[in-house]
């Protein structure tokens, strides 16, 4: 494909060769990402896919820093999944050590990206992993949550998610009841 | 056609690929205002979630306690599952429809799963340990498979009282000693004078139109409840046990008949289910001023009146017919209760002993261990002659409860499919107490 240098607002830029897409943030902010990491959302895919993305593409339910951070997770993993295309003793099969060394970085650098986060901050991300149909991102995300939750009681629970206590008086009763159990060594 | 549009339709198109469901809430973006405060609205909203994780959109929530559920799914982590469940009514609902019952999980999350039939596919592991002083017995979930390693988790405590003319084993959701009135009762069992013959009775009646429930639904609401508050809490007989001496008399070992009333005999065929199973462990606490109770079905009630006093010896010789009332106007439930007999050990010569073979799970001999297999002959609900039974088809050589001695006063109890953690218990705790004297 022709690089289309120079055009202003030209989404479809070459940047040190690689491909860019222009994103464009609800609050107005432009992001430039390689083509390779906006093939890891299934939405941008299909969306780049379907063309005419020259002047950028909107996303009014992603938030800047929010895209930020998605840009930083699809970069990581697209370099990551060149790189270990592109080494020879990976194809050779020979190397499962450093593959699977690879692999547990990646892990560690994604948990790191999540553990780094505020609530609301992960909350917008869960988001906007599952709006984008970034499968990765929604499995690193989600599974903090999960962590989050594990050894807390509910009202602990519900301190950090802010939720409210819906439950009758009877539930109420039925619920400690439960738990009582549950903790009952 | 502007650029935008296109990515909206694209987007739109596409929406089957993205898991989202919602539209930005306003609570979403208010950050500054959401965290921690609760939005007062003046119109009359009855309830009001307070923060953007309280809407988080329902296949995101789904996905994160799937992930909890599957991470734990041991104890004593799987406490998390309940926690979880307990914080408010949308997690309760995803946590339920999420965790499957033991029957097809083999897992014990929720109290309720101890009133819920084990497992199809293997057992359940569990351990009894009796305290003598106390006379109080613990159940306990194996955590590990070393059948001595007294590491378990705890499911339900029993109580002996002996009385004039029985004895009685109260069975409660906790651990402390507590009395009959409360809030962790369950349900019991109560032996004859002489030990030979046992009721169980269970907290919650064992069938109701109203608890055939969709998967989900939380119909326990519409439990009927006996309205009385002078009497403690009604209770519901859901089994009979009988022992009575072999051919050889004291010489042999006794044999045990169990009548399960709330289980159809169907339950053991293919396709078959057990029926009506509770949504909840506990009847509805006992509250004197509980005035107005929300019947929905009024003959249960009834049936719950008539049976709440009902005598042993009443209950022997129209035991069939009580299985069919209690179990309502359900066609499908006018059928014949299982009926489980205990496998016959074989004399092993050389030994000189009575020998059964439990899998390594029970190693210490005592007139108390058994096995309990379905009958196959048709239940008359009243105890067996002494004929020799003709040979079972295959599928009901499967041992569907094993107790047994492994030490001083410790014992194990595998249960699976169609009985409950609850009924085994109930029906271990029989075998202690049965006093037909063996040599």
């Amino acid at each position: 494909m022709a690089a289309e240098k120079g055009e202003k607002g030209a989404a479809a830029k070459e940047v040190a060769g690689e491909r860019m897409v222009t994103l464009e943030s609800s609050d107005g902010e432009e992001f430039h990402m390689s083509e390779a990491a906006a093939q890891l959302s299934t939405l941008l895919r299909h969306v780049i896919e379907g063309g005419g993305i020259d002047n950028g593409i909107p996303l009014p339910k992603v938030a800047a820093r929010t895209l930020e951070k998605v840009i930083m997770y699809c970069e990581k993993h697209a370099k990551a999944a060149a790189k270990s295309d592109s080494d020879p003793s990976a194809a050779a099969g020979s190397s499962s050590d450093n593959t699977a060394a690879a692999s547990e970085d990646l892990e560690k650098w994604d948990r790191k990206l999540v553990n780094g986060l505020s609530q609301d901050a992960l909350f917008d991300l869960i988001v906007a992993a599952d709006y984008l149909v970034i499968d990765g991102l929604l499995d690193a995300t989600c599974r903090k949550v999960a962590d989050m939750m594990k050894g807390k009681t509910p009202d602990e629970i519900r301190k950090i998610f802010n939720i409210l206590n819906d439950f009758t008086k009877e539930e109420e009763e039925e619920m400690r009841r439960e738990y009582a159990w549950a903790f009952d060594d | 056609m502007s650029f935008r549009s296109i990515v909206r339709d694209v987007r739109d198109g596409f929406g089957s690929l993205s898991r989202r469901g919602f539209e930005v809430k306003l609570l979403g973006h208010r950050r500054g205002k959401s965290h921690g405060a609760v939005h007062e609205l003046h119109d009359p909203a009855p309830v009001i979630q307070s923060s953007c994780w309280a809407n988080l959109p329902p296949e995101l929530l789904r996905d994160v306690i799937e992930r909890l559920e599957a991470s734990e799914a041991t104890w004593p982590s799987r406490k998390n599952v309940v926690s979880c469940a307990a914080v408010c009514r949308t997690w309760r609902e995803m946590c339920k429809e999420i965790v499957k019952n033991p029957e097809f999980c083999g897992k014990i999350t929720f109290p309720v799963s101890l009133k819920q039939p084990g497992p199809r596919d293997g057992t359940i592991q569990c351990f009894i340990k009796r305290d003598k002083s106390t006379q109080t017995y613990y159940l306990y979930l194996c955590l590990s498979s070393a059948v001595l390693v007294e590491n378990g988790k705890f499911l339900l405590s029993a109580k002996r009282t002996s009385r004039p003319t029985c004895t009685e084993y109260t069975i409660y959701m906790n651990s402390d000693n507590v009395s009959r009135s409360s809030k962790m009762y369950i349900g019991k069992l109560r032996s004859n004078l002489l030990g030979t013959k046992f009721a169980v009775y269970d907290t919650q009646p064992p069938c109701s139109a109203a608890n055939v429930s969709q998967p989900g639904k939380t119909s326990r609401r519409f439990y009927s409840r006996k309205v009385s508050p002078k009497v403690p809490s009604s209770t519901y007989s859901i089994a009979q046990v009988s022992y009575e001496l072999n051919v050889l008399g004291t010489r042999g070992p006794r044999r045990m008949n169990c009548v399960m009333h709330s289980i159809p005999a169907s339950s053991l065929e293919v396709g078959g289910t057990v029926p009506c199973q509770p949504e909840s462990v506990l009847a509805r606490s006992i509250d004197e001023s509980f005035g107005s109770i929300s019947f929905s079905k009024s003959s249960v009630v009834d049936h719950s009146m008539r049976f709440s006093s009902t005598r042993l010896s009443d209950i022997s010789t129209s035991s069939h017919r009580i299985g069919n009332m209690l179990l309502g106007d359900n066609d499908e439930c006018k059928e014949r209760p299982l009926v489980l007999r205990n496998k016959a050990p074989r004399w092993h010569e050389q030994l000189q002993c009575w020998c059964l073979n439990f899998m390594g799970r029970v190693t210490v001999a005592s007139v108390k261990n058994f096995q309990l297999v379905a009958a196959t002959q048709p239940a008359a609900g009243a105890p067996t002659s002494s004929q020799a039974a003709p040979a079972p088809p295959p599928e009901h050589e499967k041992v569907i409860l094993q107790f047994g001695k492994v030490a001083k006063d410790m014992f194990t109890m595998d249960y699976r499919y169609p009985l409950s953690g609850f009924q085994a218990f109930a029906i271990c705790l029989s075998s202690f107490d049965t006093k037909l004297a063996c040599e």
